[in-house]
Protein backbone atom coordinates (compact mmCIF):
# COMPACT_ATOMS: atom_id res chain seq x y z
CA UNK A 1 0.00 0.00 0.00
CA UNK A 2 1.13 3.64 -0.75
CA UNK A 3 0.60 6.91 -1.48
CA UNK A 4 1.83 7.36 -5.94
CA UNK A 5 2.24 10.89 -7.22
CA UNK A 6 1.58 11.03 -11.12
CA UNK A 7 3.34 13.72 -12.80
CA UNK A 8 2.26 14.67 -15.87
CA UNK A 9 0.99 17.48 -17.75
CA UNK A 10 -1.87 15.33 -20.24
CA UNK A 11 -4.48 15.02 -18.12
CA UNK A 12 -4.45 11.51 -20.61
CA UNK A 13 -1.10 10.54 -19.87
CA UNK A 14 -1.77 10.67 -16.28
CA UNK A 15 -5.46 8.35 -16.68
CA UNK A 16 -2.99 5.86 -18.38
CA UNK A 17 -0.66 5.99 -15.48
CA UNK A 18 -3.13 5.47 -12.98
CA UNK A 19 -5.16 2.34 -15.25
CA UNK A 20 -1.70 0.76 -15.63
CA UNK A 21 -1.09 1.28 -11.67
CA UNK A 22 -3.80 -0.14 -10.69
CA UNK A 23 -4.45 -3.23 -14.01
CA UNK A 24 -0.76 -3.93 -12.69
CA UNK A 25 -2.40 -4.78 -8.70
CA UNK A 26 -0.02 -1.92 -7.54
CA UNK A 27 -2.48 -1.08 -4.52
CA UNK A 28 -2.27 2.76 -3.83
CA UNK A 29 -3.45 3.78 -0.98
CA UNK A 30 -4.07 7.38 -2.87
CA UNK A 31 -2.75 8.51 -5.97
CA UNK A 32 -1.88 12.47 -6.17
CA UNK A 33 -1.67 14.08 -9.19
CA UNK A 34 0.14 16.97 -10.49
CA UNK A 35 0.77 18.72 -14.06
CA UNK A 36 4.12 19.63 -14.10
CA UNK A 37 7.28 19.54 -11.94
CA UNK A 38 6.41 22.87 -9.89
CA UNK A 39 3.20 21.41 -8.73
CA UNK A 40 4.97 18.30 -7.62
CA UNK A 41 6.88 20.18 -5.05
CA UNK A 42 3.97 21.46 -4.08
CA UNK A 43 2.06 17.98 -3.20
CA UNK A 44 5.32 16.60 -1.81
CA UNK A 45 5.52 19.49 0.44
CA UNK A 46 2.40 18.08 2.38
CA UNK A 47 2.15 14.72 1.43
CA UNK A 48 4.16 11.65 2.25
CA UNK A 49 5.02 9.85 -1.14
CA UNK A 50 5.95 6.24 -1.40
CA UNK A 51 6.13 6.10 -5.47
CA UNK A 52 6.71 8.99 -8.00
CA UNK A 53 5.85 8.44 -11.91
CA UNK A 54 7.27 11.73 -13.68
CA UNK A 55 7.10 12.97 -17.37
CA UNK A 56 10.23 14.55 -18.76
CA UNK A 57 8.31 17.25 -21.08
CA UNK A 58 6.59 19.52 -18.92
CA UNK A 59 5.67 23.41 -19.07
CA UNK A 60 7.06 25.48 -16.06
CA UNK A 61 9.24 22.77 -14.79
CA UNK A 62 10.52 19.56 -16.79
CA UNK A 63 10.84 16.21 -15.37
CA UNK A 64 14.64 16.36 -15.17
CA UNK A 65 14.62 19.21 -12.82
CA UNK A 66 12.11 17.79 -10.66
CA UNK A 67 14.40 14.96 -10.44
CA UNK A 68 16.83 17.01 -9.29
CA UNK A 69 14.84 18.82 -6.87
CA UNK A 70 14.38 15.34 -5.36
CA UNK A 71 17.08 13.68 -5.22
CA UNK A 72 18.54 16.76 -3.57
CA UNK A 73 16.36 16.60 -0.77
CA UNK A 74 17.27 15.20 2.22
CA UNK A 75 13.42 14.05 2.96
CA UNK A 76 12.80 12.95 -0.67
CA UNK A 77 15.79 11.41 -1.97
CA UNK A 78 14.94 8.11 -1.36
CA UNK A 79 11.59 8.40 -3.37
CA UNK A 80 11.65 5.72 -6.05
CA UNK A 81 10.84 7.41 -9.30
CA UNK A 82 9.92 5.95 -12.74
CA UNK A 83 10.00 7.88 -15.29
CA UNK A 84 7.57 7.95 -18.49
CA UNK A 85 8.16 9.67 -21.47
CA UNK A 86 8.09 9.10 -25.16
CA UNK A 87 11.57 10.71 -25.43
CA UNK A 88 13.12 7.16 -24.17
CA UNK A 89 16.56 5.45 -26.02
CA UNK A 90 19.46 3.90 -24.40
CA UNK A 91 21.38 7.10 -24.19
CA UNK A 92 18.48 9.05 -22.12
CA UNK A 93 17.75 5.82 -20.34
CA UNK A 94 21.37 6.10 -18.70
CA UNK A 95 21.07 9.59 -18.54
CA UNK A 96 18.19 9.51 -16.48
CA UNK A 97 19.23 6.48 -13.76
CA UNK A 98 22.60 8.54 -13.44
CA UNK A 99 20.67 11.43 -12.74
CA UNK A 100 18.34 9.54 -10.17
CA UNK A 101 15.35 7.63 -11.61
CA UNK A 102 14.87 4.70 -10.74
CA UNK A 103 14.17 3.07 -13.68
CA UNK A 104 12.80 4.51 -17.08
CA UNK A 105 9.74 3.52 -19.21
CA UNK A 106 8.54 4.16 -22.26
CA UNK A 107 5.05 6.02 -23.50
CA UNK A 108 2.69 4.54 -24.05
CA UNK A 109 2.94 3.09 -21.17
CA UNK A 110 1.28 -1.00 -20.64
CA UNK A 111 0.43 -2.45 -17.39
CA UNK A 112 3.00 -4.99 -18.34
CA UNK A 113 5.74 -2.81 -18.58
CA UNK A 114 4.54 -0.77 -14.88
CA UNK A 115 4.43 -4.29 -13.38
CA UNK A 116 7.73 -5.12 -14.31
CA UNK A 117 9.13 -1.90 -13.08
CA UNK A 118 7.68 -2.14 -9.62
CA UNK A 119 8.73 -5.29 -9.20
CA UNK A 120 11.86 -4.44 -9.86
CA UNK A 121 11.76 -1.82 -7.60
CA UNK A 122 10.47 -3.77 -5.18
CA UNK A 123 12.84 -6.30 -5.31
CA UNK A 124 15.65 -3.51 -4.98
CA UNK A 125 13.74 -2.56 -1.62
CA UNK A 126 13.75 -5.95 0.14
CA UNK B 1 18.21 16.24 -39.45
CA UNK B 2 15.88 17.76 -41.71
CA UNK B 3 11.94 16.36 -41.17
CA UNK B 4 12.51 15.46 -44.47
CA UNK B 5 14.68 13.28 -44.16
CA UNK B 6 13.12 10.82 -41.46
CA UNK B 7 12.85 7.35 -42.88
CA UNK B 8 9.11 6.66 -43.43
CA UNK B 9 9.43 2.92 -41.86
CA UNK B 10 10.59 4.85 -38.48
CA UNK B 11 6.90 7.06 -38.87
CA UNK B 12 4.80 3.80 -39.58
CA UNK B 13 6.52 1.43 -37.01
CA UNK B 14 6.32 4.07 -34.55
CA UNK B 15 2.87 4.99 -35.88
CA UNK B 16 1.22 1.70 -35.20
CA UNK B 17 2.66 0.89 -32.18
CA UNK B 18 1.24 4.08 -30.42
CA UNK B 19 -2.20 3.91 -31.87
CA UNK B 20 -2.01 0.22 -30.92
CA UNK B 21 -1.39 0.71 -27.33
CA UNK B 22 -3.42 4.12 -27.36
CA UNK B 23 -6.70 3.25 -28.27
CA UNK B 24 -6.10 -0.64 -28.61
CA UNK B 25 -6.86 -0.22 -32.40
CA UNK B 26 -4.40 -1.71 -35.12
CA UNK B 27 -2.84 0.79 -37.72
CA UNK B 28 -1.87 0.16 -41.11
CA UNK B 29 -0.58 2.73 -43.07
CA UNK B 30 -3.25 3.17 -45.86
CA UNK B 31 -6.37 5.05 -46.77
CA UNK B 32 -6.16 8.68 -48.08
CA UNK B 33 -6.84 11.88 -45.34
CA UNK B 34 -8.78 14.99 -46.45
CA UNK B 35 -6.80 17.19 -44.87
CA UNK B 36 -8.80 20.07 -46.65
CA UNK B 37 -12.31 18.12 -45.97
CA UNK B 38 -14.25 18.52 -42.96
CA UNK B 39 -14.06 19.45 -39.34
CA UNK B 40 -10.51 17.90 -37.79
CA UNK B 41 -9.14 17.59 -34.53
CA UNK B 42 -5.70 18.51 -34.68
CA UNK B 43 -2.23 18.66 -32.51
CA UNK B 44 1.46 19.93 -33.72
CA UNK B 45 4.27 19.42 -32.15
CA UNK B 46 7.84 20.66 -32.33
CA UNK B 47 10.73 18.35 -33.05
CA UNK B 48 13.73 19.73 -31.91
CA UNK B 49 16.43 17.00 -32.09
CA UNK B 50 17.76 14.65 -33.47
CA UNK B 51 15.05 15.35 -36.07
CA UNK B 52 14.43 19.07 -36.78
CA UNK B 53 10.68 20.14 -37.82
CA UNK B 54 7.20 19.90 -37.43
CA UNK B 55 4.98 17.18 -36.74
CA UNK B 56 0.79 17.18 -37.54
CA UNK B 57 -1.29 14.31 -36.48
CA UNK B 58 -5.25 14.91 -37.43
CA UNK B 59 -8.40 13.18 -37.34
CA UNK B 60 -12.09 14.00 -38.19
CA UNK B 61 -13.67 15.42 -35.34
CA UNK B 62 -16.31 12.74 -34.97
CA UNK B 63 -13.25 10.00 -34.88
CA UNK B 64 -11.76 11.86 -32.30
CA UNK B 65 -14.63 11.65 -30.11
CA UNK B 66 -15.05 7.93 -30.59
CA UNK B 67 -11.36 7.67 -29.97
CA UNK B 68 -11.82 9.36 -26.40
CA UNK B 69 -14.31 7.12 -25.58
CA UNK B 70 -12.73 3.93 -26.34
CA UNK B 71 -9.84 5.10 -24.09
CA UNK B 72 -11.79 6.99 -21.44
CA UNK B 73 -15.00 4.50 -21.54
CA UNK B 74 -17.25 6.46 -20.17
CA UNK B 75 -15.15 8.03 -17.43
CA UNK B 76 -14.55 11.31 -18.76
CA UNK B 77 -17.08 13.44 -20.92
CA UNK B 78 -16.31 13.99 -24.52
CA UNK B 79 -15.48 17.67 -24.30
CA UNK B 80 -13.24 19.46 -27.34
CA UNK B 81 -10.38 20.06 -24.53
CA UNK B 82 -10.29 16.56 -23.82
CA UNK B 83 -10.46 15.62 -27.36
CA UNK B 84 -7.11 17.91 -28.02
CA UNK B 85 -5.75 16.67 -25.22
CA UNK B 86 -5.96 13.07 -26.41
CA UNK B 87 -4.53 14.36 -30.10
CA UNK B 88 -2.01 16.23 -28.01
CA UNK B 89 -1.07 12.80 -25.97
CA UNK B 90 -0.88 10.80 -29.41
CA UNK B 91 1.46 13.63 -31.38
CA UNK B 92 3.44 13.44 -28.14
CA UNK B 93 3.97 9.72 -28.58
CA UNK B 94 4.70 9.64 -31.86
CA UNK B 95 7.42 12.30 -32.41
CA UNK B 96 8.93 11.02 -28.81
CA UNK B 97 9.31 7.50 -29.91
CA UNK B 98 10.46 8.66 -33.77
CA UNK B 99 13.11 10.71 -32.24
CA UNK B 100 14.24 8.48 -30.15
CA UNK B 101 14.68 6.07 -32.34
CA UNK B 102 16.63 8.16 -35.08
CA UNK B 103 19.29 8.16 -33.11
CA UNK B 104 19.95 6.30 -29.95
CA UNK B 105 22.62 7.77 -29.27
CA UNK B 106 21.53 11.13 -28.82
CA UNK B 107 19.33 13.13 -26.59
CA UNK B 108 15.89 13.64 -28.10
CA UNK B 109 13.77 17.04 -27.62
CA UNK B 110 10.75 17.88 -28.56
CA UNK B 111 8.58 21.12 -28.28
CA UNK B 112 5.18 20.93 -25.89
CA UNK B 113 2.22 20.08 -28.27
CA UNK B 114 -0.39 22.29 -29.28
CA UNK B 115 -3.61 21.87 -30.26
CA UNK B 116 -6.85 22.84 -32.57
CA UNK B 117 -10.35 22.03 -34.26
CA UNK B 118 -11.89 22.82 -37.21
CA UNK B 119 -9.99 23.13 -40.71
CA UNK B 120 -6.05 22.96 -40.95
CA UNK B 121 -5.01 25.03 -43.47
CA UNK B 122 -1.22 25.62 -43.26
CA UNK B 123 -0.22 23.02 -45.94
CA UNK B 124 2.92 23.69 -48.28
CA UNK B 125 4.20 21.93 -51.49
CA UNK B 126 7.17 20.19 -49.09
CA UNK B 127 4.94 18.65 -46.28
CA UNK B 128 5.13 14.87 -46.52
CA UNK B 129 1.66 13.73 -45.63
CA UNK B 130 0.66 10.00 -44.52
CA UNK B 131 -2.19 8.16 -43.53
CA UNK B 132 -3.35 4.89 -41.71
CA UNK B 133 -6.38 3.37 -41.53
CA UNK B 134 -7.47 1.80 -38.23
CA UNK B 135 -8.77 -1.50 -37.86
CA UNK B 136 -12.37 -0.18 -37.53
CA UNK B 137 -12.04 2.33 -40.56
CA UNK B 138 -11.43 5.46 -39.15
CA UNK B 139 -8.52 7.17 -41.10
CA UNK B 140 -5.22 9.32 -38.80
CA UNK B 141 -3.48 11.99 -41.08
CA UNK B 142 0.29 12.95 -39.98
CA UNK B 143 2.00 15.44 -41.73
CA UNK B 144 5.80 16.10 -41.25
CA UNK B 145 7.01 20.12 -42.52
CA UNK B 146 9.94 21.95 -42.21
CA UNK B 147 9.69 24.90 -39.50
CA UNK B 148 11.78 27.28 -41.50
Amino acid sequence: MANVLIVDDSPTARMLVRRCLQIAGYGADQMFEAEHGRAALDVLRVQSIDLAVVDLNMPVMDGRTLIRFMRSSPRHNSIPIIVVSSLVNDTAAAELVAMGASTVLKKPLSPAAMASAIAELQGVAA
Amino acid sequence: MNVQQLDTRVIDSVVTEVLESMVFLGAEPAGDFDWGGGALCWSSIDLHTPVVGEMVIAVQEQDAAELFELLWAGERAPEPAALRALLEEVANAIAGQAQAQVDPSATAGLGLPTSGSGAFTAQGPADRRHSYTLDDGKVVGLLLRELV
